[in-house]
């Protein structure tokens, strides 16, 4: 019989929470290869997010850095991590701190870490300030939109987009706010949390739709998957959704890697209007958090990042069973204050 | 999610007639629309999904099997105790919600 190939992955966004980060699902689908003898390592901010404590999960947590101390502090605290667990493989399931791996991704590189990352043009790209250019450019549908800076520029795009409108933070969360008030309020929330400038966007409506993809670098497709959220959180994030069956979808996610040559996951957020119309609303420039739908539906995305990370040729998929459905759950996870005592006082579990 | 009762046909005994039925134009049902003997409808491009009363059910599985409206029709009115005038209402109405719900190949 063919030993396990043995592996030690890193991954962050353990924050399992009502608006959750994609880290515990990107380790269930890494899980489910069963060719592979894995040890998770867990990178962690925050002392309470529940990954830390799921060691059925994660074996092993450390904090790291966050994202404002830059770039040489987090490589640091890796290489530190890297010295006691010999790591193959990290997973950065952050918009906020993917320009830092980004580049460190060589000096990872150097030291045996392999990563599967877009670049930093790639990322800068994408960005939500400059969607619109990009959807201009490589000609996808992308609702128009106005960057500010100040709240009194607030009325002149009301004026022009006419209400609602969508006020988007630089880096999460959004707001519809359908009168000068509300936008303002919305604002100041979004600038006092992830800071300036706010995006300002023209409101579309119709049915909310997210496809999960894998870019190889080299503009193929490795993997995408469309997905129909059916119930949706007052955060609107997806609670449920089923995958959808629609080649024009795929065609979309296809037509994106090809024109920017993605490397790694990302997530398109679509918003499909009633004359069929697929708006991009936003690119995730990661795996979503509904990432193991993917897996249940037959095409494991985390896995296949892994292999490329581990730079294995990956033949992409072709099939996924439509129909299949995730619902999420939350769940009370008991613990001692021992345990929350390690990860407060010596930043690892 | 999105649950719609489409059918408000009434279960009948036979016993009216089944002549001189109008042709009505071809209702196809979209090809990947999967249906159940319980009368659950999934549509795979959109992610609807509907739940259909027992003739329903049956009038889109006969479409299904690619059944004409007309011969659907008949079998109706052989079966269930029905006004012809009724059924033609019921069936438009019918195949309005389908279109609607854009279950419908046109």
């Amino acid at each position: 019989m063919k030993a396990k190939k043995k592996l030690c992955i890193a991954v962050t966004g353990l924050n399992a929470i009502d608006s959750p980060g994609p880290g515990i699902a990107v380790i269930r689908g890494i899980r489910e290869n069963k060719q592979h003898d894995v040890r998770i390592i867990g990178l962690s901010y925050e002392s309470l997010e529940p990954g830390i404590y799921m060691h059925d999960v994660v074996d092993k947590t450390y904090q790291i850095p966050y994202p404002s101390a830059g770039s040489e502090a987090l490589l640091n605290r890796l290489l530190q991590i890297h010295e006691i667990e010999k790591l193959d493989v990290v997973i950065p399931n952050f918009d906020a701190e993917l320009q830092n791996f980004i580049k460190i991704s060589e000096s990872l590189k150097g030291v045996g870490i392999g990563t599967f990352l877009p670049s930093l043009a790639q990322l800068e790209a994408r960005d939500k300030v400059n969607l619109y250019s990009f959807g201009k450019k490589h000609n996808l549908l992308v609702p128009a939109d106005r960057i500010i800076y100040k709240v009194d520029d607030l009325k002149s795009v009301m004026d022009q987009f006419g209400v609602p409108v969508v006020v988007k933070g630089k880096y999460y969360e959004a707001f519809v706010a359908h009168t000068l008030e509300q936008a303002q309020k919305a604002f100041y929330k979004l600038q006092a949390k992830w800071g300036l400038p706010i995006i300002v966007q023209q409101f579309i409506s119709g049915t909310e739709i997210n496809i999960a993809a894998l870019g190889d670098g080299k503009g193929n497709t490795i993997s995408a998957v469309p997905m129909r959220k059916l119930y949706i959180t007052d955060k609107g994030k997806a609670w449920a959704g089923i995958t959808l069956e629609d080649k024009s979808l795929i065609d979309l996610a296809k037509h994106f890697i090809s024109a920017t040559k993605w490397k790694g996951g990302f997530e398109l957020e679509i918003m499909r209007t009633a004359d069929n119309k697929p708006y991009i609303m936003e690119i995730n420039p990661r795996f979503p958090a509904w990432i193991f739908l993917t897996v249940g539906a037959g095409q494991n995305q985390p896995d296949a990042l892994v292999k490329m990370a581990l730079g294995e040729d990956v033949k992409p998929y072709t099939d996924y069973e439509v129909g299949k459905i995730f619902i999420r759950y939350s769940w009370d996870l008991i613990t001692d204050i021992e345990a929350f005592q390690k990860v407060s006082a010596f930043g690892e579990l | 999610m999105n649950f719609v009762s489409l059918l408000s046909l009434r279960d009948k005994t036979f016993n009216f007639y089944f002549a001189n039925l109008l042709l009505t134009p071809p209702m196809k049902l979209k090809k990947n629309i999967a249906t159940s003997e319980s009368g659950f409808v999934f549509n795979p491009t959109t992610g609807d999904s509907f739940s259909l009363n027992t003739i329903g059910a049956e009038i889109l599985l006969q479409m299904k099997d690619n059944k004409t409206s007309d011969d659907i029709k008949k079998d109706i009115l052989n079966r269930y105790d029905v006004d012809k005038s009724l059924l033609e209402k019921d069936w438009d109405d019918f195949m309005a919600q389908l279109r609607d719900n854009n279950l419908l190949d046109y």
